[in-house]
């Protein structure tokens, strides 16, 4: 797809995907948390499954998620320390499969906007000019 | 772990009062999960040196605390051209006026060296000022705009009509204008107080005759009518049938004070202590005053005259001119 062989910049690159990761950030969150976890061990399950989150962005997402009241925490004590555990709650569980909706709606308009240019129905942007 | 309590001390200051104790204890469960890892992984305590770059990735305790902060900015990016747009207004406009300022009181009391560097030193207090009140007018407008979400109640029924390319107006004349007449309008009330406004030193010697104190308030009026149409003009830039008749209106206001003023001589006279002791010569520089008085006056009306033609062949012209369609304006 890319037009001529020079590499886009790095800086540009950086900021148009953090766009794009930052969307996905809450959808991701809200589905790994179906299952209860504490902050600490949801980061490293995103990073297991590829998506790096820094702590910086984590937790304050996390709270502003359980202010909108679509987590529940509560502390607990678990191996001698107190950590603070989140889950879903039930207008989080809706709230995940409008967003989900989406998301797969989105994933549709996507496919369907790169198979139409990659069948060559768009014309080449050489030949606009 | 001292490092570690005094980073979350740090981090504590700048957060949120009411969440304090629950944040930090939430980061502190992080920081400590990462450490035990690391020590995990090298099967050791973690050295100081250690301990500090994993609180150095972590963050700065201050931009750590701010993304905990629901409000982000204080003027958000639909106002900020605005914004910035005002403050080089009002930086330059305060400029302008430290400066006139300055410029008076310099021809009344001499010593331009003086006023001009008091001017130099009182200039950013007042720069300090504008760049506060603008700050604070549209930290608040973007705060109840983001609250009360009253963009959204627009309707595009109010927006101006469409305007011929032709009628589109010079919003830089329309400042430029707004301020040279604010100016002058202060200059205008400065001079009963201050004759050698107008009249230079000669005001020593001489003294306004009695019609300038009677054309005195229409004077102010002209100054204040033609501020209005030029501030006006600036809002929105484009020509209108009921602008293009304030201005021949003020005009016409003018032509007729300035000849009627030009008809009603002597325009000055001596001071009465000056002319008791002054001989053939003095009288001939107040002959010489009066004259300069009356070709400035008739200058002036003559102007006034060439404006009222001006606009009533520019209204003829524009009134003509065919209104846009939206192909045109997107074009």
């Amino acid at each position: 797809m890319a037009h001529g062989n020079q590499l886009p910049d790095p800086g540009l690159y950086d900021n148009l995907r953090l766009e794009v990761r930052r969307g996905s950030l809450t959808v991701a969150v809200l589905a790994a948390l179906r299952v209860e976890q504490y902050g600490y061990t949801l980061r490293r399950m995103l990073e297991d499954k590829g998506l790096l989150v820094e702590e910086g962005t984590l937790y304050p997402l996390l709270r502003r998620l359980e202010t909108q009241g679509l987590l529940v925490s509560e502390w607990r004590e678990e191996d001698k320390r107190t950590k603070r555990f989140y889950q879903l709650s039930g207008e989080g569980a809706r709230m995940l499969e409008l967003l989900l909706a989406e998301w797969q709606a989105i994933d549709r308009s996507l496919t369907s906007i790169l198979s139409e240019s990659d069948h060559g129905s768009a014309r080449p942007l050489s030949a606009s000019r | 772990m001292d490092l570690l309590a005094r980073y979350l001390q740090a981090v504590r200051f700048f957060l949120p009062r009411g969440s304090q104790d629950d944040i930090v204890r939430e980061l502190e469960e992080e920081l400590r999960a990462q450490m035990d890892d690391r020590e995990s992984q090298l099967g050791r305590t973690l050295t100081d040196g250690e301990c500090s770059e994993i609180l150095k990735r972590h963050g700065h305790p201050m931009l750590v605390a701010g993304r905990y902060r629901t409000h982000q900015r204080l003027i958000g990016p639909a106002f900020f051209p605005m914004y910035a747009l005002v403050m080089k207004l009002g930086l330059g406009i305060s400029l302008l006026v430290t400066a006139v300022l300055a410029a008076v009181a310099a021809v009344m009391e001499g010593d331009a060296a003086t006023h001009f560097g008091r001017a130099l030193f009182e200039y950013p207090g007042r720069a300090l000022m504008v760049f506060a009140w603008t700050t604070l007018s549209f930290a608040a407008i973007d705060y109840a705009l983001t609250r009360w979400d009253v963009a959204c109640s627009w309707d595009p029924k109010t927006l101006p009509r469409l305007q011929p390319n032709a009628s589109w107006t010079s919003r830089l004349n329309s400042l430029v204008e707004l301020i040279a007449t604010v100016v002058a309008l202060g200059w205008l009330l400065l001079v009963p107080k201050y004759p050698a406004l107008a009249m230079g030193p000669a005001a020593a010697v001489l003294v306004p005759a009695g019609i300038w104190t009677t054309m005195f308030l229409p004077f102010v009026g002209l100054l204040c009518a033609t501020a209005a149409l030029a501030f006006a003009n600036f809002l929105r830039p484009y020509w209108t049938p009921a602008r293009s008749a304030a201005r021949i209106a003020i005009q016409t206001a003018s032509f007729t004070i300035f000849a009627v003023m030009a008809r009603s001589g002597p325009w000055v006279t001596a001071r009465p202590d000056v002319a008791q002791q002054a001989g053939t010569s003095f009288d001939r520089f107040v002959e010489i005053a009066n004259n300069a008085c009356q070709v400035g006056l008739a200058i002036g009306s003559v102007i006034a005259l060439v404006e009222i033609v001006r606009e009533v062949l520019r209204w003829r012209a524009r009134r003509g001119s065919p209104v846009p369609d939206a192909a045109t304006v997107s074009r």
